[in-house]
């Protein structure tokens, strides 16, 4: 059950972080095993102004659990009356899962986030029950995580300006979706700074 | 999964396609004018297709709801809203012990001015993942329907193009597949609220009559009777 409802849909996604600036980037096919359905499926999403999680897995889940993760993340806001910092959103997220330990969601996800006064930048990863991580350079999950991770790690450099780390970003993640079937079709890419987030769309290989 | 179920997205409307064969035993055709559309609202409508039990059962529970909604809200929801409220009760069936088998098409027709995209189509299958496409479709039809909407759907489809384009799925589901839509429903949602269209049917194949040469031996040939 559990590995094959992991790439039962295919897509994948990435984050690394830079000086003072943070990106994720994700693919945008939806497929149903071999066959490809959709391809502006993305799998990223906004909560608050400077945190970003990505979802990689089953995309009924990934859609499940993003819309459970929106609905605690505005009542926490409500309710404290202050903006969502990106460790608090990790181990709410983290929380949700584990909720589910023994009939898990069929979710990896990657949490990144900056903090705006200081330029603290946050990325973290967890897998399907919660598993909490430190804070990395650099993350990825989905079906091609194996080939993206080699890559970034060969791209990844410290202190990197958001140009360096877009180009970095999206190299990594271009030349390893090409190697994986069940994910691709182009990407979107997310660089967070302290004063703008930049939305860039990759066309990629279309195949 | 013999089951087509298709949607198309235009310029200002959405048309709704379904095959109308009822199914028994993977053999058996029971009947010949199913009808799978539900209404939502006055602009907006389901096509559901899977499990015969469940498709109803489900389809007139999220129905019924949205009507409700409308009767306490005094407002109506849009095809989006629709859409969203329906995965959300298939997600949620999912998890518990008897889920629903149905995979459904939701489009209609935002009467919301201020709504960017006003002609809303949404795919939404039994494990209740949801995407929103300009071609969608459920069932081996799929392999066909959003092929040849790759091919030929453009902005701007105008109805007749629209409909030219359904009639080629359907010539090809007619030729390619083993169980033969004998008739396809067509319904038309707009400004104007939802409509029924002419009938659908596939194209008639015509085979050559073999010839008389066919029915020659090798022995025929080479002349060894005489």
């Amino acid at each position: 059950m559990g590995d094959d409802m992991m790439s039962y849909n295919g897509g994948v996604a990435l984050a690394m972080k830079g000086k003072e600036c943070v990106a994720i980037v994700c693919d945008k096919r939806y497929g149903i095993q071999n066959k490809t359905v959709a391809t502006n499926f993305t799998k990223i999403f906004q909560y608050g102004d400077h945190c970003f999680v990505a979802f990689c897995g089953l995309a009924t889940d990934v859609q499940t659990v993003s819309e459970r993760l929106r609905f605690r993340t505005n009542l926490y806001e409500l309710r404290e009356q202050r903006k969502l910092k990106p460790l608090v959103l990790y181990n709410m997220l983290t929380n949700l899962l584990y909720e589910r330990r023994f009939g898990p969601y069929f979710v990896y996800a990657l949490v990144i986030g900056l903090d705006p006064k200081t330029g603290e930048t946050y990325v973290f990863d967890s897998d399907n029950i919660g598993a909490i991580s430190d804070n990395v350079n650099l993350a990825t999950v989905g079906t091609a995580s194996d080939y993206i991770f080699g890559l970034g790690e060969l791209f990844f450099k410290p202190n990197m300006n958001a140009d360096e780390l877009f180009e970095a970003t999206s190299q990594a993640f271009l030349n390893g979706v090409d190697r994986d079937s069940a994910s691709g079709w182009g990407a979107v890419v997310y660089v967070v700074e302290k004063d703008k987030v930049t939305v860039r769309e990759l066309k990629g290989r279309q195949d | 999964m013999v089951e087509s179920i298709i949607g198309i997205r235009g310029k200002d409307f959405v048309i709704l396609a379904q095959d109308t064969n009822t199914t028994k035993y993977g053999i058996l055709n029971m009947k010949f004018d199913t009808n799978r559309l539900f209404k939502l609202s006055e602009h907006c409508a389901m096509l559901a297709a899977g499990e015969p039990g469940d498709v109803v059962q489900f389809a007139e529970y999220v129905g019924k709801n949205i009507q409700l909604y409308k009767m306490i809200n005094g407002i109506e929801l849009s095809p989006h809203a629709c859409a969203n409220f329906t995965r959300h009760e298939m997600a949620t069936s999912l998890r518990s012990r008897n889920s629903f088998l149905a995979n459904l098409v939701v489009g209609g027709f935002s009467t919301n001015e201020r709504d960017q995209q006003r002609v809303q189509l949404y795919s939404i299958d039994y494990l209740g993942a949801m995407i929103s496409a300009n071609v969608v479709a459920h069932g081996f039809c799929q392999f066909f329907a959003l092929g040849i909407g790759d091919r030929l759907w453009k902005e701007d489809l105008t109805v007749e193009e629209a409909l030219a384009m359904l009639q080629i799925m359907v010539n090809e589901l007619g030729k390619r597949m083993a169980a033969y839509p004998h008739c396809v429903f067509v319904r038309i949602i707009d400004a104007k609220g939802i409509r029924v269209l002419e009938n659908m049917y596939p194209e008639k194949i015509h085979v050559a009559k073999p010839t008389e040469g066919d029915l020659q031996t090798t022995a025929d040939m080479m002349d060894i009777h005489s």
